[in-house]
Formats: C-alpha cells, sequence, structure tokens
C-alpha cells in the first residue's frame, strides 16, 4: 500500500552499481543480485540525488522521460518501490 | 550469491564491468600461508616474504581504493585466507564498506559452531570450500595433509548450521576424475553450489610439478560426455510438457 505522504530513501547497505544504463544492486542480507532496466535506473539515480522523493515525484519524472500516461506511470512506479521494499533495497518513512 | 538466477545476472555484469574497465569483483590473496601442502598449488612456497606482505592498514588502501573504483563484491582468498593474521580486521572492515564478501577456503580453521557463527556475524556471506573427493584418500592425496577431508567435511557442516551459503570447489585432477560425479551428487543433496575445474597451471616460479596431476584428453572427454548427458536429463525433467 502506497500513501502520499511517504517518501522512499535508498538503503545504503546495498553495493550498487550502474553501467549502461542499468543498475545491479547486490542484497547482502538476501544474498541475491538485482538488476534494474533503464526506466528503473532512471529512477534510482533521481533517488541518489534527491534523497527522499516521493511516489508523486517518481511518477511524474517517470511519465515525462518515457512519454506515458500517468496512470501507466503510477502502476509501474509502484511495482518498482513494491518489489525494492520488499527486498530491504529502499526504506519507506513518512514525509 | 551463486544460485542459478543470481549467476546468469553476475555473469551479464561481469562482461559488462570488463568492457568498462571497472573491477566489479575483487579476489584478495591475503597470505601465502596455508596449512595445506596441495600437491596442484600453483604458490611455489606456504610463507609469506616479510617483504612483500601488506600491512594491515595497506589492505584497509586497497579496499578504500577498491571502492571508490565501483567494486561491489569481494573475495577472500589465500594461501588460507583465515591464515592471515589480519583476517578478521579486513573481513570488519570489507563488510563496514559495503562489500558483499565471501571467500574461498579449506576449512581446516573452522572447528567450532563459533568460528562458523563469527563468520557470519562478521559479514561472510558465501563460503567456496576446497574439496576434491568423498573418498578421504584421495582429498588427503591431493592435500599431502591426513585428516584434511574429515576437517573440510566438519567445516562445511558447520557453515551450514550457520546459515551461510556453501559451495565446493572441486579441482579435476586425474586422481580424482573417476568419482567426482559422487561428490557433485552429494553436494546437489546437501544444497551446496558444485564447481569443477580442470585448469592446473604450473607454479608461479614456473616449476612444472603441478602439471603432473592433470587428467588426461581420455578422463576428460568421459568426464565431458557425462557432465552433458546429466545437465539434459536435468533439463528435460525440467520441461513443463
Amino acid at each position: 500500500m502506497f500513501y502520499q505522504n511517504k517518501t522512499y530513501k535508498i538503503n545504503t547497505d546495498n553495493p550498487w552499481q550502474c553501467m549502461d544504463q542499468e543498475t545491479i544492486i547486490l542484497s547482502p542480507k538476501s544474498n541475491k543480485a538485482h538488476e534494474l532496466n533503464k526506466a528503473g535506473t532512471y529512477l534510482w539515480n533521481h533517488m541518489q540525488e534527491n534523497n527522499t522523493p516521493s511516489l508523486n515525484e517518481l511518477t511524474e519524472l517517470l511519465s515525462v522521460k518515457f512519454n506515458i500516461n500517468g496512470i501507466e506511470a503510477k502502476t509501474d512506479t509502484e511495482l518498482f518501490l513494491k518489489s525494492l521494499i520488499e527486498q530491504q533495497i529502499l526504506v519507506e518513512s513518512d514525509s | 550469491m551463486a544460485t542459478p538466477q543470481n549467476l546468469d545476472i553476475l555473469n551479464k555484469w561481469r562482461l559488462k564491468s570488463s568492457a568498462s574497465w571497472i573491477p566489479l569483483q575483487a579476489s584478495l590473496e591475503l597470505t601465502n600461508r596455508c596449512n595445506e601442502r596441495c600437491q596442484h598449488c600453483y604458490i611455489p612456497s606456504f610463507k609469506d616474504d616479510p617483504k612483500k606482505v601488506l600491512s594491515l592498514h595497506d589492505w584497509y588502501l586497497v579496499l578504500d581504493k577498491l571502492k571508490k573504483a565501483g567494486t561491489l563484491y569481494i573475495v577472500l582468498m589465500g594461501g588460507e585466507a583465515m591464515l592471515s593474521p589480519f583476517f578478521w580486521d579486513i573481513l570488519k572492515y570489507s563488510h563496514s564498506k559495503g562489500f558483499h564478501t565471501s571467500m574461498i577456503t579449506n576449512g581446516m580453521k573452522i572447528k567450532t559452531q563459533e568460528t562458523a557463527d563469527k563468520l557470519r556475524n562478521f559479514g561472510i556471506k558465501q563460503m567456496s570450500f576446497s574439496l576434491y573427493s568423498l573418498k578421504p584418500h584421495v582429498h588427503d592425496f591431493l592435500t599431502r595433509v591426513k585428516g584434511s577431508h574429515q576437517k573440510t567435511i566438519k567445516a562445511i557442516e558447520l557453515c551450514q548450521n550457520a546459515g551461510l551459503e556453501v559451495g565446493v570447489n572441486a579441482l579435476l585432477t586425474n586422481a580424482n576424475i573417476d568419482d567426482i560425479f559422487d561428490l557433485e551428487d552429494w553436494c546437489i543433496e546437501k544444497n551446496i553450489v558444485f564447481k569443477a575445474d580442470p585448469t592446473i597451471t604450473p607454479k608461479l616460479d614456473g616449476n612444472l610439478d603441478p602439471l603432473k596431476l592433470r587428467a588426461s584428453k581420455e578422463q576428460l572427454l568421459y568426464f565431458l560426455e557425462l557432465e552433458q548427458k546429466n545437465s539434459q536429463k536435468v533439463n528435460q525433467s525440467q520441461r513443463p510438457i
């Protein structure tokens, strides 16, 4: 469940590397490697620069950058956040 | 980290990183010291040269530089990595820098559950054990240390109890190739990642003695054919229809 008043932050315990518009993230806790595609990497890079963006902010970015409608962008962003939170790669907090 | 899905991702990223000159993974040879005397080992001496050995401060600098260079994954190895006087400090520092840290070991220093638990608590995620056969006399023949087989098997058990991901690296030689599939079956049964490698090189000083252990062409062909058949069997059994 995602709320408008939440922000999302990268968990710095996970080593990561960006190359060629893709990202690999190692998750020492689960002992897994995760990969982000071009869109995921775009959001990830934004989260690096802007520490704690909100769902709306990320949705807007995705929509503009990849020229997709707001509903689709929101669904994709929610999936992205949900998956990374489950893997403890992102931390959700109140804004 | 070496699950099949992870391997696909890591192999892809190894290629990407080498093309970009980013050392995604680094293997640190902490020491030449070893408590085995493996016939096939490429290291000429089982001692450290005091003039060449790095201080703890040097190792910290190495890790700092690797972090800056973009490294994510550190493998601690030797000789026997755990015989380095700085092993625990380096492991702790590597973990604190956020590296995913694993190690290659013979397990001879892991004698108690406390040690295995300490490895986990200090941030080790994956252990690769050098184990050459299920037959003690074959393994001990290659390591030239009587009782080493029993100790390595015990260490594997302790590390699995500690919740560490365990792998076995088996060098293929003319002494163990005939029963290598028994070892592979044992690993599968124990949920251990198994890897067999036929590469035997001369020692770093040019001594060719290790090459006497190379499997013959016939042995290798037999091994590869059997391996292919086994992998086809696995593939067929996994087909949905």
